[in-house]
């Protein structure tokens, strides 16, 4: 098959931390993005559908764009603009052990000498971050911060030394024996430091207008001969951070679409999006009903997890179009990219709606 | 006794370096007041809110509270009598 029609921009999102079964562990939606990426040819994804900690994969059709972008995007408020290369800063938590802060040294040192990323600067905040661990009523993780005025400083130092991007590293409580991490390393359950890292991160977007990504600071776990696949991302090295600076290393420029800045040929922009992509039980984030509110196409994938805020019961059933693996999914895109109605490809085949 | 003396003079004038260069930093650097609060909210829409106006609505909702920097409807109870709906949202808020 050749797509010989131009790239259809799509947005493909699975919330952080609502433990869906495709996405909710260790970057284990990647496969599913590279399909949709190579259905759509240009996908727009955030951290948490690629980010395998030591795992990660490089495809020029996938922009790697933060939860808080994501939704600026969404809603038409930021743009997106493609680049060869962001220059990284290093941001460390003051409150993660000298040893480990080594560890995360090493890892930057070797993507700069391995993968030739551009790493300008490190810099450790003045006090520590003091994350929280939170869980919403839903079931979904969430987290907050003591200190955010430290995180912001550290990073506008590292904006003012020529960084471009942020990889933030915060010390996240060890908690080696809780049933939510056991059940997470056996495939059940949810990401419990997922909802704080979206959090970090999202307040630095939001500062700073830059790209940002959070990789957690936590002790290596012991052994365990069940780990689920979708977990093993997590436990093949020290750190978390290689594929948050590879996703770093080409992610798009945001543009505040409110100033006067001119459009170029390549950015990217919510009008010219084709389609969303969503776990049907996740609609209620703002990037989806942002571009409900926009019109744009929603395929909705069934991909269980805590929530179950459908298109029925926002009242959109009839306005999404229903996939059950992202391998339909890909499909549906394929068709929606070349003009093909949807409605062609299934039996019995709908009647024409009569208007008299 | 000398050795002692260094270190002892190596470790308070370090960390009174440490102290005012991070004080230095601060005064260079803007400070921020920045607090996050986590909230979960019960929020019951107007009748025959379409859902292309959920968005602002919901935005609207948490500015009383904060600015938001992370929310999600986790859940939706429509009401079979009325067209209302209660929308559980969680969400954290920036209060400076």
């Amino acid at each position: 098959m050749t797509l010989s029609v131009a790239p259809m921009p799509t947005l493909m999102v699975v919330p952080t931390g609502i433990g869906c079964e495709i996405g909710g562990f260790a970057g284990d939606a990647l496969p599913s993005a590279r399909l949709l990426a190579a259905a759509s040819g240009c996908l727009i994804t955030h951290p948490n559908v690629v980010n395998g900690a030591s795992l990660y994969w490089r495809d020029p059709r996938i922009h790697y764009v933060e939860g808080y972008a994501l939704d600026r995007f969404a809603s038409a408020d930021w743009g997106l603009r493609p680049r060869r290369s962001q220059r990284i800063g290093l941001l460390l938590d003051s409150g993660i052990e000298s040893d480990l802060v080594v560890r995360h040294r090493q890892v930057a040192e070797g993507c700069r000498a391995s993968l030739g990323l551009d790493i300008n600067a490190v810099i450790s905040t003045d006090e520590p971050l003091g994350v929280h661990l939170a869980a919403g009523d839903s079931g979904t993780s969430w987290g907050t911060l003591d200190r955010p005025d430290v995180l912001l400083r550290a990073a506008e130092r590292l904006k003012a030394a020529g960084s471009t991007a942020i990889a933030v590293v915060a010390r996240f409580p060890d908690d080696h024996t809780s049933e939510a991490l056991t059940a997470y390393r056996h495939g059940r359950g949810v990401d419990v430091l997922a909802g704080a890292e979206a959090v970090i991160s999202h307040l630095l977007v939001r500062h700073l207008q830059i790209p940002c990504a959070h990789a957690p600071a936590l002790d290596a776990l012991p052994l365990d001969v069940d780990l689920d696949p979708r977990a093993a991302g997590e436990e093949l090295g020290y750190t978390f951070l290689a594929c948050v600076l590879v996703g770093l290393s080409r992610a798009p420029d945001l543009l505040d679409l409110s100033s006067d800045c001119s459009i170029a040929p390549d950015d990217l922009v919510a009008d010219q999006l084709g389609a969303v992509v969503v776990p049907d039980g996740a609609l209620g984030g703002e990037a989806v009903l942002a571009c409900l509110e926009r019109d744009v196409p929603v395929i909705t994938v069934s991909n269980p997890g805590m929530l179950v805020v459908s298109a029925e019961s926002l009242g959109v059933g009839y306005q999404v179009l229903k996939a059950a693996s992202y391998a339909e999914a890909a499909g549906l895109l394929v068709a929606l990219r070349e003009g093909i109605a949807s409605s062609s490809l299934v039996r019995p085949f709908p009647a024409l709606r009569d208007l008299n | 006794m000398i050795a002692l003396y260094g270190a002892l003079n190596t470790l308070i004038f370090g960390k009174l370096f440490a102290w005012l260069s991070a004080k230095m930093r601060s005064l260079c650097f803007k400070s921020f007041s920045v607090k996050l609060m986590f909230r979960r909210m019960s929020l019951i829409s107007p009748e025959l809110l379409p859902a292309n106006g959920l968005r602002s609505w919901v935005l609207d909702q948490l500015r009383r509270e904060g600015e938001p920097l992370r929310w999600a409807i986790t859940s939706i109870d429509r009401s079979p009598e009325t067209s209302r709906a209660v929308l559980e949202v969680e969400a954290v808020l920036i209060h400076s």
